[in-house]
């Protein structure tokens, strides 16, 4: 089989019109082709079958396959001789065998290989599953029990501790009992955290809320941590411009306050650096970047590349497990924002959380003719000064007081024109003065609707008359117009009936003593039992309910059910060691009117009561 | 240094005199083999020649892959003193190497034994921070002959050969790839004996296997269909660990053999491909390679990627030619020997595409 001139020429010209080709490159390609047909060369073949892989078109390889039936074609039809005839048929056979048949055969064995990888896909999900199940279920479980002894414990060991009856070695006991609660309740809650976020339990719950308050709020929880290292100082640049977004708050303090943590717990001396950065991506969103730097002991690259890993923690000499760093990147993922760190061995770390939010409308910043009076004793932090000229800027009336005699002079002369709020940030052992001043004040009518504040007192003290007490600084929010409301800061006064249902006698006994010792006046009724509650609900009006939901014959479940039987229900909790969402989901479901969590943290019981009994005509 | 690859078919092309040759042919080839050695070594008394039986050869022209033809030789004049050869008979218990130079090795073996491992282990203890590739060799599943390496002038089936090169001359460098990923949960070898796994996590092994892949055929055992990562005790992960391929199966115990040796207490994970983008973006690690002068490369290519890329692996060899930009030869072996990644150890897989690229060192004093 010969190609004739003629039949080349146009050949060339085909490629070249078909594929775009230099006419060298045509005649090179045609070339090739000449060879395979003339002397059953198939580098044409191989050629073809790479450019086809190489360019992974599919209009390029129908555009081949089409070019290579209309050449045969034509020259099937050209050829003059039956052998000639013979040899474009087997040559075709050749070149589309080894072409398209074979990837053909190719693909259908990817096609088997795929569905035995889906195979063992399939099966390997399936067993992770019931492995994560029985896991969840486990913990869940463990967990459960933990919380429920752990709020035993540690609500004994707050209870002496109030009493302040030991003395010497049995006071340090104590403390270590104590010390020892806190890191056990904190490894609970960092294990079922865990958890939640890989079983995807873990519930984002948006709500608006001021930036700066939050940070605050951050700050005086590591405030303690921070009380036993005096050599670190704290130092805060905060942005005062008070945004009011809307975001899950929870788990922004949460990764905010790991980070703190962890920057006091690797920092021994020199200082932490809190700085919140906020950039206005739009009128409705807000990119914040919180940074928490630090003078400790830093981490080397290799550290830092496992930093963010589960039980990361290198420095084996430090407490904790290493899942704050891991929990706190993983929050932030399902945040949308984003954790990063940079770290100089030995110099320091530099930790970044960045997330955008929403910029809430009901946050208006309405500070004008507002009257604040501060007390600042010898206080030369630039972040009170800022925000002083801020609230002044933004139309309060400020008096600012330094001296004691002239602020305490000013407060007891006072006969109109009282300040919306007092903030007093006092020397060590001031503010024990100043509670007792307050009360004292607070008997007067026109102190009524003011608002006293304790700031910076960077002290584990007990002030009973103050309305607002801050570790470090008071958020500016807070002298916003509409945001205060009057507290009754006396839960002394409270006259309201609960029944609580548990069948642990010890978390009963632990309710009894926290509410007595903060209520006195209200009246607590006590059932370890779901039958034992019906009936005394059926005899007596009660104005909160709250039930463990996991006991003995009635679970919680069917006790709720049967008391909605009875009668109107007041506010029902329950009361639950079992924080999973499905648990929380139910509950919400079923019309209890929150959760009351163990171990018990008593200031959110308090705050409990206290909205209850405020919207209680007591 | 000097490099002519050559078939049977034109070793009249070759135009100098060459120090070494080694050869790659399939086992009813011996006696083409022997001839030529005859020949050339009438021609070049001083010359050196090894080789390694194949499943199947592979070299950088077309056809690619050359079937039952053709032998191939690669001609290599090297700088004198540059090499050193290494006839082991695999009874030895530990390998002991030259402590005269420094070497870079080329090792093959003419089949799997108990020890190879504990060799491979030892060569590079005994070499420090240099290099090892090699694999083993093989037969063509049509053919019934032993697999062998050759020695100058004779065939060896229980040998390992050692290529020592002087690493003050030549370098050696080179990576090992395959393509899948370890998935699921693992399986820990409770009952062995050589090759043979009895039990995993206690249950007859192929029971074990078959609930998660399904019915295993013979057809899927000689596709090699089902590999899986074999981690010994002393490995981290099983990213690292070979890739092993099933030999045979049998249904009557229960049980299943590899192309290795296990021991109780080893772990298994399946291994599944990786998907086809990564598989091109492992394969494109060899690019780094690309155009070193007056070098060649040797390609052992596992049997089990034959069967697993069938007409793609021609495709690759193409691609491979024409990013590498230097003349390649290598086969269809029984086991690669070469690092997973640049710098690690050298460890004994299956199914994976072994390349080793020899360069003489270019500032040699």
């Amino acid at each position: 089989m010969k190609l004739s001139k003629a039949n080349i020429h146009i050949l060339i010209t085909n490629a070249q019109k078909r594929f775009g080709l230099s006419y060298d490159t045509a005649k090179n390609l045609v070339k090739d082709f000449q060879n395979l047909l003339e002397k059953d060369d198939v580098t044409f073949i191989y050629e073809l079958n790479y450019a086809i892989f190489h360019r992974r078109n599919h209009k390029f390889t129908k555009n081949i396959l089409n070019s290579i039936v209309e050449t045969y074609v034509y020259l099937y039809g050209e050829a003059k001789t039956k052998e000639d005839k013979e040899t474009i048929r087997n040559n075709f056979e050749k070149l589309f065998d080894m072409i398209f048949i074979e990837r053909c055969q190719y693909s259908k064995r990817l096609e088997e290989k795929s569905h035995r990888t889906q195979k063992i896909l399939q099966h390997t999900t399936k067993r992770l599953n019931e492995t994560l199940e029985t896991q969840e279920l486990m913990i869940a479980n463990i967990s459960h029990e933990m919380r429920t002894s752990l709020n035993a414990i540690s609500g004994y060991l707050t209870i002496i501790n109030d009493r302040d009856i030991l003395q010497g070695e049995d006071k340090q006991y104590l403390n270590k009992a104590t010390h020892a609660t806190r890191t056990l309740k904190a490894l609970v809650s960092d294990i079922l955290s865990i958890t939640k976020i890989n079983s995807g339990q873990l519930e984002i719950q948006k709500e608006n809320f001021w930036l700066d308050r939050m940070l605050l709020k951050c700050i005086d929880n590591v405030a303690l941590m921070l009380k036993k290292k005096p050599k670190i100082q704290l130092q805060t640049d905060i942005e005062f411009i008070p945004y009011m977004v809307y975001g899950d708050q929870n788990h922004i303090m949460e990764i905010i306050i790991n980070i703190l943590s962890n920057a006091v717990k690797y920092t021994d001396r020199g200082y932490i650096k809190l700085k919140m950065d906020t950039h206005k991506i739009s009128q409705e969103e807000i990119m914040v970047h919180f940074v928490v730097a630090d003078s400790g002991i830093g981490m080397t690259k290799e550290q830092v590349s496992h930093i963010f890993s589960p039980y990361s923690r290198f420095k084996t000499e430090r407490q904790g497990l290493g899942l704050g760093m891991h929990i706190a990147h993983q929050l932030a993922k399902k945040l949308d924002g984003t954790l990063s760190v940079h770290s100089e061995y030995q110099k320091g770390s530099i930790f970044t959380f960045s997330i955008k939010m929403c910029i809430s409308k009901e946050g208006k910043i309405d500070v004008s003719k507002r009257k604040i009076c501060f007390f600042c004793e010898n206080n030369q932090n630039t972040l009170f000064h800022k925000r002083v000229e801020f609230l002044q800027q933004e139309g309060a009336l400020v008096e600012l007081f330094e001296k004691e005699n002239e602020f305490v002079n000013y407060l007891l002369t006072l006969d109109k024109d009282v300040p919306d709020f007092i903030s007093i940030a006092s020397s060590f052992d001031g503010y024990a003065k100043y509670d007792a001043l307050i009360y004292y004040l607070k008997s007067l009518p026109i102190f009524r609707h003011t608002i006293f504040i304790a700031e910076n007192i960077n002290q584990h003290i007990s002030l009973n008359y103050f309305d607002e007490v801050y570790e470090h600084f008071s958020p500016i929010t807070l002298y916003i117009r509409s945001e205060h409301k009057q507290k009754h800061k006396n839960g002394k006064k409270y006259d309201i009936s609960i029944l609580a249902v548990d069948d642990t006698e010890t978390n009963l006994d632990i309710l009894r003593l926290f509410i007595s010792k903060q209520f006195p006046n209200i009246t607590l009724d006590l059932a370890s039992g779901g039958y034992e509650a019906i009936g005394m609900f059926k005899i007596k009006k009660y104005d909160m309910v709250m039930l463990d939901l996991k006991m003995p014959g009635l679970n919680g479940f069917e006790v709720f059910e049967k008391l909605k039987k009875i009668g109107p229900l007041p506010p029902v909790y329950a009361f639950s060691a079992d924080i999973y969402k499905s648990n929380i989901d139910k509950i919400e479901e079923v019309g209890f009117a929150g959760l009351i969590e163990k171990p018990l943290q008593p200031q959110k019981l308090y705050n409990i009561i206290e909205r209850i009994a405020n919207e209680t005509d007591y | 240094m000097k490099i002519k690859v050559l078939t049977c078919d034109d070793m009249d092309r070759l135009d100098f005199e060459p120090t070494l040759i080694v050869c790659f042919y399939q086992s009813n080839k011996q006696k083409q083999v022997l001839n030529h050695y005859a020949m050339l070594k009438k021609q070049y008394p001083k010359i050196d020649m090894i080789g390694c039986s194949s499943e199947s050869n592979i070299y950088d022209q077309i056809p690619y892959i050359e079937g039952d033809s053709r032998c191939l030789f690669m001609c290599l004049k090297l700088e004198k003193d540059a090499y050193r050869l290494e006839l082991r008979n695999n009874t030895e218990e530990r390998l002991r190497l030259p402590k005269d130079k420094s070497y870079n090795t080329i090792m093959f073996s003419s089949q799997y034994f108990e020890k190879i491992e504990n060799w491979i282990n030892d060569i590079q203890d005994e070499l420090g921070g240099y290099n090892l590739f090699g694999a083993i060799a093989g037969v063509s599943d049509v053919l019934t002959d032993t697999a062998t390496v050759f020695y100058n002038g004779k065939f060896y089936d229980e040998h390992v050969l050692l290529w020592l090169i002087d690493v003050t001359y030549y370098r050696l460098d080179g990576l090992s790839v395959h393509q899948f990923q370890p998935v699921g949960f693992e399986f820990i070898v409770t009952k062995s004996f050589k090759d043979t796994i009895y039990e995993l996590d206690h249950r007859p092994a192929l029971k074990v296997l078959e609930e998660v892949v399904g019915c295993i055929t013979a057809q899927n055992i000689q596709s090699f269909d089902f590999p899986f990562f074999l981690k010994r005790s002393d490995m981290v992960s099983f990213d690292e660990s070979p890739l092993s391929s099933i030999k045979t199966i049998d249904k009557v115990t229960g049980s299943i053999s590899l192309y290795r040796y296990v021991k109780e207490h080893d772990k298994l994970k399946l291994a599944i491909p990786l998907s086809s983008k990564e598989q091109e973006d492992r394969l494109k690690q060899f690019h780094k390679f690309h155009k070193r002068e007056d070098s060649i490369a040797f390609l052992f290519n596992c049997v089990g990627i034959k069967a697993y890329l069938g007409m793609m692996e021609f495709v690759y060899l193409m691609d491979l030619k024409y990013n590498l930009k230097m003349p390649f030869v290598g086969f269809h072996s029984f086991g690669e020997i070469g690092p997973i990644e640049i710098n690690q150890k050298s460890i004994l897989h299956n199914q994976t595409i072994s390349l080793a690229i020899l360069s003489p060192v270019k500032d040699r004093v």
